[in-house]
Formats: C-alpha cells, sequence, structure tokens
C-alpha cells in the first residue's frame, strides 16, 4: 500500500503536481491514512481552531466546537448545526434578469431569465462564491450533502466520535421557524 | 421444441436459485468464499486477461465487419455473460451497454425460451425493446449460446448503433417520435437467427423496413461476427485449457469479486451520507411538435438522491421525477439501473467490468415519470432515453466526488460532464449513395474538471472510455457535407478555479447533394436554462444554441468568390456568421432541431459539443491559466474578465496576452465587494422567493413541471411543502 509525504498531498492540493504524478496516484492502490493526512493539512491551513471532522467543500468544513458539530468556512464564518442546509445562512448574489446573466453568459451563450435563476451562494465572511445553482425560480435549494458522520468515524473508520447526533435533515425546522417570524 | 439445454437444473430455476442465493447471503451467487482466487491467484489473474483479450480482440474484428463509422469510432460493444445473463467481462467500446443484454437474458429465460422456441446452437437472439432492456432501438442487441458439447455455458451479446431502424423521421435517434409505434423495428426478445446466420423472415423485414438495409444488416453481421469469435475462443483457449468447472466457478467469482471490490471501495474511499442534486431541462419544441401534446416548450426535472449506506451501497431515488414525455425522451428503470453501472465501473471498478455494479445498488424510479413511464402508457417512446439518462447517470460522478473530497482523495475528484449532442444528416453522399445516420462529433465532449487540474479538451465521451471522433475525412466520405472547421469551443465549458473541459465545435458544409436535411438530437443539453453542473462555485456551461447558414444563392456565390467564410463561432456577441450575406443567417436557435430540417447545398450548421462542468470559484483561478486559454484562444478576452476577473492586455509585439497582477487583484477585490453588497441573506431571498411561490407567479413550464413532479411524487410534494413551509394541500393547478 503506498503512502505519500504530507508535503506531496499538499502540493497536489495546490494543483502543482505534475500530471504524470497525479496519474501514478490515481493508478495506485489508495493510500489508508489518507483522511488523517488530510485533515492534518486542511487543520494547518485554516484560521480556526476547533477540530475538523469532515471538509465539505474547497471552502466549508464540519468542525467540533465544544458539543456542536458545526458548518465553518475556511475564513471563520460559521453557519450553524451540519445537518442544516448551509446555504440558508448564506449571501445570495441572484441573477434573475437577462442583463445580470448575460454578465456571465453574454450573446449565445445565455439562457432565457425567466426560465432559469442563477443564484450564487457566498460567505458573508470572506465572499468567496461556495455554490452556483441555477435552477428555475421557485424550485427549492438542494442540500449537496448531509453526511452519515457516526457511521463514517464509528462504523467505518473505526473511531466513533464522544457524542452521537441523530442522523436527520433538520433544514425544514429552520424554515418553518422563519415562516412564523 | 425441447431445446438441447443441459444442465441439472432449468435456466429459469437457475436464475431464481441465484436471485435467492444473493438475497439471502448478499453474496452474488451465494459465493461466501472466493476459492478458485485462494487456490491458485495466479491462474485466477491469467484467466480474466485471457477474457479479456477475446473479447477486445473479437472487437477489432466485429467494427471492420460493420460499414458503419460510428462503429469505427467506439459505438459498439462485445459482452461475454453467464448462462443466467450476468455480465463477466466485455471488450472496448460503449461501457454503457455492459450490463444491458443480462436483462435480455434473464427476459428470455423468465419467459420460458427454454421450450419455446429452444435454445440451439447456432442460434442468434435479438432484442433492442427498452422495457426489456437497453438504451434506444438503434442500439440493438444480438446474442448467441455458447455451447459446451451439449451443455450451455454461457451467452455472447454484441451491440452496435445502428444508423437507422425504420424510425418515423431519418435519424437514428428518432426523437420526436411519439411512440413506439414511431421508434421503428423493434424486435422484444427474438430469435432471428439460426445455424450460425440471420433467418431468411428477419432480413426481407428488415429490407422492407429500414431506410439503410445494407448498413443495417452489416451491423448485425458485425455483432454475430464478433459474437461467435469471442465463443469459439472461450471454448477453446479457456474451456479447453483450464477445463469447464474451472471456467463455470471462475468466471462466477469474478463477478461476486467485482461486488467486493466496489464495496469496498465505497467504504475506503467515500463518506456515508445523503446527497442530492437535480437540474430543471428545457426541451423547446414550440413550432417544432407535429404529433398531439408535443408542440410546446417542455420542461423536465431531472433529481437524484443518492443515499451512500452504511454497507457500502448506493441507493438511490428519483423522487420528483417530472410526467412522460410524448416524444422519444423516456427513460425505463432496466436501463437507468444498467447505465447507472457504467460510471460506477468507470469510477470505482475500473479493474472490473461485470455485473457486480449492480449488486452494489438499488434504485428507486417513479412511476408514471419519465424514469417509469408503461404503467399508464405502455406505449411511450424511448427512441432518445439519453435525453433523461444521461443527465441522470452523469450526476453520479459529481456527487460521489463530493465525497472523494471530503475523504481527502482529490486526485479522482471530477466534475460532471453532464450531456451530450447528436447531430445528424440526411442526404447524398460523395459516393452517390443515399445515406443518413449521426455524426461522431459526440465524442468531442469535454471532461470535467478536477479538484486540481483543468477537465480534459475534447476528450470525453458519455458512453464509453474509448474516445475517437475520427478523422474529419472519414465522415465527409460518408455523409453530404465538409468540415469548415473542428476547433475547440471558446468558453464553452464549466467556468471555475478549474474549469471544464473544453468541446469542439464543428462547422458542416453541405456539398453536392440534390437534398439533405439536418437535425440536433438533444441528449441532456439546455437552451432556456443552464444544466446546474459544477463543484463548489463554479458557473455551469453556457446554454447551446445552433447557428445556421441557409444555402441561398447569395450564399453560394459569397463563398465561390471565397470570402470570410466562417470557420469557427467565434465571439458569442457577434458570431463569425454574421459575415456572411444579409438574411442568410440565423443565430442562436435553440436546441433541439428534433425533426430534419432541409437545407441546400452550401448551408451551414455550427454547434458547440459538451464542455466539462468547473470546480471552484472563479476568482480564484490562477491568472497564468486565464493566460494559456487566451493564448491558445480557448477563452475570450470578455470572458476573462467578466467571469475570472482578470485584467489582461494582447501584446502585438509578443504576439501573447500579458495579464496585469496589480489590476487584477483590484478587480477581485471589486467583484468580492460586489457579492456583499449585492447579495442578499438567503432568508430575504427564501421571503421573497416563497411568496412567488405561493402566488405560482412563474411561467407556465415551471409550473406544469411542478405540478407533475408533485403529483408523481408524494415524497417530492412533502420536500417541496416543506421548503417553502406552503399549507399541506397546496398544488400547481
Amino acid at each position: 500500500m503506498p503512502e505519500y509525504l504530507k508535503e506531496e498531498l499538499e502540493i497536489l492540493l495546490d494543483g502543482k503536481l505534475s500530471w504524470a504524478r497525479v496519474q501514478e496516484i490515481i493508478d495506485n492502490p489508495k493510500d489508508e491514512d489518507r483522511f488523517e493526512k488530510w485533515l492534518q493539512i486542511l487543520q494547518a491551513r485554516v484560521s480556526f481552531k476547533e477540530k475538523i471532522l469532515l471538509p465539505l467543500t474547497n471552502h466549508l468544513y464540519i468542525v467540533q466546537k465544544g458539543k456542536d458539530r458545526i458548518v465553518k468556512c475556511d475564513c471563520g464564518y460559521e453557519f450553524g448545526d451540519y445537518r442544516v442546509n448551509w446555504k440558508l445562512y448564506s449571501l445570495v448574489y441572484l441573477r434573475a434578469t437577462q442583463d445580470a446573466i448575460e454578465e456571465i453568459y453574454p450573446g449565445t451563450e445565455a439562457p432565457e431569465a425567466e426560465w432559469v435563476n442563477v443564484r450564487e451562494y457566498c460567505c458573508p465572511g470572506c465572499a468567496a462564491m461556495l455554490e452556483v445553482e441555477t435552477l428555475p425560480p421557485g424550485v427549492p435549494a438542494d442540500f449537496e450533502f448531509l453526511p452519515d458522520l457516526d457511521t463514517f468515524y464509528g462504523d467505518w473508520l473505526n473511531q466513533p466520535l464522544p457524542e452521537k447526533f441523530e442522523f436527520i435533515d433538520k433544514t425544514s425546522e429552520v424554515l418553518a421557524q422563519w415562516a412564523k417570524e | 421444441m425441447r431445446s438441447k439445454v443441459k444442465t441439472k437444473m432449468s435456466l429459469k430455476e437457475q436464475l431464481e436459485e441465484n436471485d435467492r442465493l444473493f438475497e439471502e447471503t448478499g453474496y452474488v451467487f451465494g459465493l461466501g468464499e472466493l476459492s478458485r482466487k485462494e487456490e491458485d491467484p495466479t491462474k485466477y489473474w491469467t484467466v480474466k486477461s485471457i477474457l479479456s483479450g477475446i473479447m477486445n480482440n473479437a472487437w477489432n474484428l466485429a467494427i471492420k465487419v460493420s460499414t458503419s463509422p460510428l462503429a469505427e469510432a467506439g459505438d459498439c460493444m462485445l459482452m461475454l455473460l453467464t448462462p443466467t445473463g450476468e455480465t463477466i467481462c466485455a471488450s472496448h467500446g460503449i461501457q454503457a451497454h455492459m450490463l444491458c443484454p443480462t436483462f435480455a437474458v434473464r427476459d428470455l429465460i423468465m419467459h420460458d425460451y427454454e421450450e419455446d422456441p429452444g435454445i440451439e446452437p447456432g442460434d442468434i437472439f435479438e432484442c433492442n425493446y427498452q422495457k426489456i432492456t437497453g438504451v434506444h432501438p438503434p442500439d440493438i442487441y444480438d446474442y448467441i449460446p455458447i455451447f459446451h458439447k451439449d451443455e450451455l455455458v454461457g451467452w455472447v451479446a454484441g451491440v452496435v448503433h445502428s444508423l437507422d431502424v425504420g424510425g418515423i423521421t431519418a435519424t437514428s435517434l428518432n426523437m420526436i417520435s411519439p411512440s413506439i409505434f414511431g421508434d421503428g423495428i423493434i424486435v422484444p426478445n427474438e430469435k432471428v437467427g439460426v445455424k450460425g446466420d440471420f433467418k431468411k423472415e428477419y432480413i426481407r423485414r428488415v429490407n422492407a423496413l429500414s431506410r439503410l438495409p445494407a448498413n443495417y444488416m452489416a451491423d448485425r453481421r458485425s455483432n454475430a461476427a464478433g459474437c461467435n469469435l469471442v465463443a469459439s475462443r472461450v471454448i477453446s483457449d479457456v474451456i479447453g485449457k483450464f477445463g469447464l468447472d474451472y471456467y463455470k466457478d471462475v468466471t462466477k467469482e469474478y463477478i461476486e469479486d467485482c461486488r467486493r471490490t466496489i464495496q469496498t471501495r465505497i467504504r475506503h474511499q467515500l463518506v456515508p451520507g445523503r446527497m442530492r442534486i437535480r437540474e430543471c431541462m428545457d426541451v423547446p419544441l414550440k413550432g417544432q411538435g407535429i404529433f398531439p401534446g408535443q408542440d410546446r416548450d417542455f420542461l423536465i426535472m431531472i433529481p437524484l438522491e443518492l443515499d451512500i449506506t452504511k454497507e457500502g451501497k448506493f441507493k438511490w431515488s428519483l423522487h420528483g421525477a417530472s410526467a412522460p414525455l410524448p416524444f422519444g425522451g423516456n427513460s425505463a428503470p432496466a436501463m437507468l439501473k444498467a447505465v447507472s453501472s457504467m460510471p460506477i465501473t468507470m469510477a470505482l471498478a475500473y479493474d472490473w467490468f461485470n455485473h457486480g455494479a449492480l449488486a452494489v445498488q438499488d434504485i428507486e424510479t417513479v412511476p408514471n415519470s419519465w424514469s417509469d413511464p408503461y404503467a399508464d402508457q405502455p406505449w411511450a417512446s424511448t427512441s432518445d432515453s439519453w435525453e433523461t439518462l444521461v443527465p441522470t447517470i452523469t450526476w453520479f460522478c459529481e456527487l460521489w466526488s463530493r465525497a472523494q473530497f471530503s475523504r481527502g482523495y482529490i486526485e479522482e475528484v471530477m466534475a460532471r460532464f453532464p450531456a451530450m449532442i447528436l447531430a445528424e444528416v440526411e442526404g447524398t453522399n460523395p459516393a452517390g449513395y443515399y445515406i443518413h445516420g449521426a455524426v461522431g462529433d459526440l465524442q468531442t465532449s469535454g471532461a470535467g474538471a478536477h479538484a486540481v487540474r483543468d477537465g480534459d479538451d475534447c476528450a470525453m465521451s458519455l458512453g464509453g472510455g474509448r474516445v475517437d471522433m475520427l478523422a474529419s475525412e472519414s465522415w465527409e466520405l460518408f455523409y453530404p457535407f465538409m468540415y469548415l472547421g473542428r476547433r475547440l469551443a471558446a468558453d464553452h465549458c464549466g467556468r471555475g478555479k478549474y474549469r471544464g473541459g473544453i468541446p469542439g465545435n464543428p462547422l458542416y458544409m453541405f456539398i453536392n447533394t440534390p437534398t439533405a436535411s439536418w437535425s440536433l438530437q438533444h441528449l441532456g443539453t439546455h437552451s432556456k436554462t443552464l444544466d446546474n453542473g459544477g463543484m463548489y462555485g463554479a458557473y455551469p456551461q453556457p446554454s447551446f444554441r445552433i447557428n445556421v447558414v441557409q444555402g441561398t444563392k447569395e450564399v453560394e456565390a459569397y463563398i465561390k468568390l471565397g470570402k470570410n467564410i466562417p470557420t469557427y463561432r467565434g465571439d458569442p456577441r457577434k458570431p463569425n456568421e454574421t459575415n456572411m450575406p444579409a438574411g442568410s443567417y440565423q443565430i442562436g436557435r435553440t436546441v433541439p432541431q428534433a425533426v430534419p430540417e432541409p437545407i441546400s447545398s452550401y448551408g451551414i450548421i455550427d454547434y458547440t459539443s459538451v464542455g466539462g462542468s468547473g470546480f471552484g470559484d472563479p476568482i480564484e483561478r490562477d491568472p497564468e491559466l486565464v493566460k494559456a486559454d487566451l493564448d491558445n484562444e480557448r477563452s475570450l478576452p470578455g470572458t476573462a474578465r467578466s467571469v475570472y476577473a482578470v485584467e489582461a492586455k494582447y501584446d502585438q509585439k509578443r504576439r501573447e496576452w500579458l495579464i496585469d497582477y496589480e489590476a487584477t487583484s483590484k478587480l477581485r477585490q471589486k467583484v468580492k465587494e460586489k457579492r456583499k453588497e449585492g447579495g442578499i441573506p438567503f432568508k430575504e431571498f427564501w421571503k421573497e422567493e416563497r411568496q412567488r411561490v405561493l402566488k405560482k407567479d412563474m411561467i407556465e413550464p415551471i409550473t406544469t413541471m411542478l405540478k407533475e413532479s408533485m403529483e408523481l411524487s408524494p415524497k417530492y410534494a412533502q420536500e417541496f411543502r416543506e421548503f417553502w413551509v406552503l399549507p399541506s394541500d397546496f398544488k400547481f393547478a
């Protein structure tokens, strides 16, 4: 089973590793300590101290904060319980007019604003664009990934987390509350 | 008639026993141990290599028997199956088909073909009926039994995408077909050959019902030749050398080994949990529809929920799928399951190619939606099933790429390659021969971006790993057009920190043909909407549009004078076709062109193939990558500024683009400020959008789609109402 130096994985992450070497890594059997090294690399790069439990995207992480598990941006902005779609706490740059869409898609590239809106979900802290969703108006935002952390750590990694959380999507609870406000 | 099948159990009994064992033990064929592998691993892997060699060798023969350049470009495949139909291994070619023959053999067994019409050495069976299996009618499966002495020891199947199956239009995909009655020659699992050759009456049927019977039969003989070569070499080179018992045992073990490999890799490379994504795809048929219900602009919801289970399996659901389509874009459960095995295999079992991929997934389709239309619409057309199939299965790659990213295996991450597009032409070719069919530029798609680099340009074919667009001259000899250009379509990709691969931009000019027509068949592309592909902040690729120049006398004169003829699309604000004589061109027409449209000599069509999706925030893109794209004409200066926030100037003397880093840094800062100033908290967005939903203030195609999705899937209706916090009786009228 191959093992890679953390330094090489960092070069890979930065997109600077030669394609020939990346292909070798793809071809090789997978290194079993990757997740451990991956977390160490990312933990050293973020601006916060909370322990990363799982990276969600290239900017967002599920971290252990006290007894809670929350989503946090690498800039330090906190999005709340990982079982709530983090988009609910993002800034939405909405392109819902033809002019706004054609800033990105000019001329023959442009879709039609009545049919599709471009929702750019940005971090309120650092303004990084975290996801882009292009759906017709009225279609709910998708919660792309709700990881089953306790199964992952307990059953797959054999390193159970101290407390178990119910594996449930809690997004609708927040929305129901908003509707009452 | 009794067949010569000699086994202790009937095939039906064997099949039922296999299903029971899998259900009870979780192991395919109940194989708790891989004893042949354990006793002699070298022999185990050697035989696997021999089988792979046999398949690929036969494939090389098969493509030479077919007369179709599509076969040469790789749109064919051979598969070796067990007696009960489980795929053991496959050749090069269009891997989407790898597991489809399984369902044909199962159907044959469950319908007692063993008794009637019997299964004999030399028989050829055929199926292209999507209720049973397969993707669409032109992908015709021919399969033959392998007999060792008097015992049926397996099957070999072949598939070739045929140019014409006699559908309602002169296209192979035949998208406008309203029902199975427009799909052409449908063979619902039939014995079409005996004693090693096709039956006379079968050939007469083909001659009567196909526009291109010679090509059609050459494809059948291509399948038969490939299958026969495989069968004879399995008997001589494997069973003859290693013994029948070993062959039977080891082929079953390969399948169970594949299942174990995939489940192990799921647990080692992914993260369990629930993943959700969707796209809403427009199919603008207003003005093109010719049968009832077709003459409108459709919006189709293609959702995917993927559960990666504790056991390391995929459980996927299409709840939210919208209504069946009154044209050929419907899928079906067997094809969804079989074809989804392709990305599973490509990503997680690339060293295997077999039935094991079917054993790791459970699928939930939606009855009476495009994903399973048959209950209410037994005659639904699937002539262009790729239209919904491609978007569905390509979501898989992006979803588990997200899990691989989380797990740290970033070298494996690849954003989506969301669709395909297929040009079909008709006319008289340079040899004076009437022809029609598909052109291989669909193979020039771009691959999805990786987490560590851009996607590969012009190097992706969804249907198979073997990409070959063939030389332009191959198509020019076969079809009534010449290429004016075949360049990379600048910026036609997902735009992100890493961009998707750029596809081809072919321009065909029709020449020397008394009549001609063209169409652009839909395989998941978007014109009025966007495909929603891309990871972590990348924009999806642009809308798909066609530019057409009519072959008028003015155009002919213009071309003969050698004036400024378009060879690529160029700037989307002012495409190169606008140089042509006034009134001759149409810019930005929507896709598809489902019904073949007549075109005269000197007429030109310009379209782009499909780009890969992007990865990451575009303003995090290394300016040096933007410069390289500008220098190589893979990106346009306007995009560099508006999407990537890069300030660059062209240096005439050095003949290259130069980046102004300071100005770029300021521009990127400005974009961030604009996001903060122009962005609204999600809660505010949600409240405004909710009011809009309550008022049903959307255009008709959107409300119709939502109505269909909610009516067909109570689960989706509940999710929709919960998201917008709507009354429990809320619905779209």
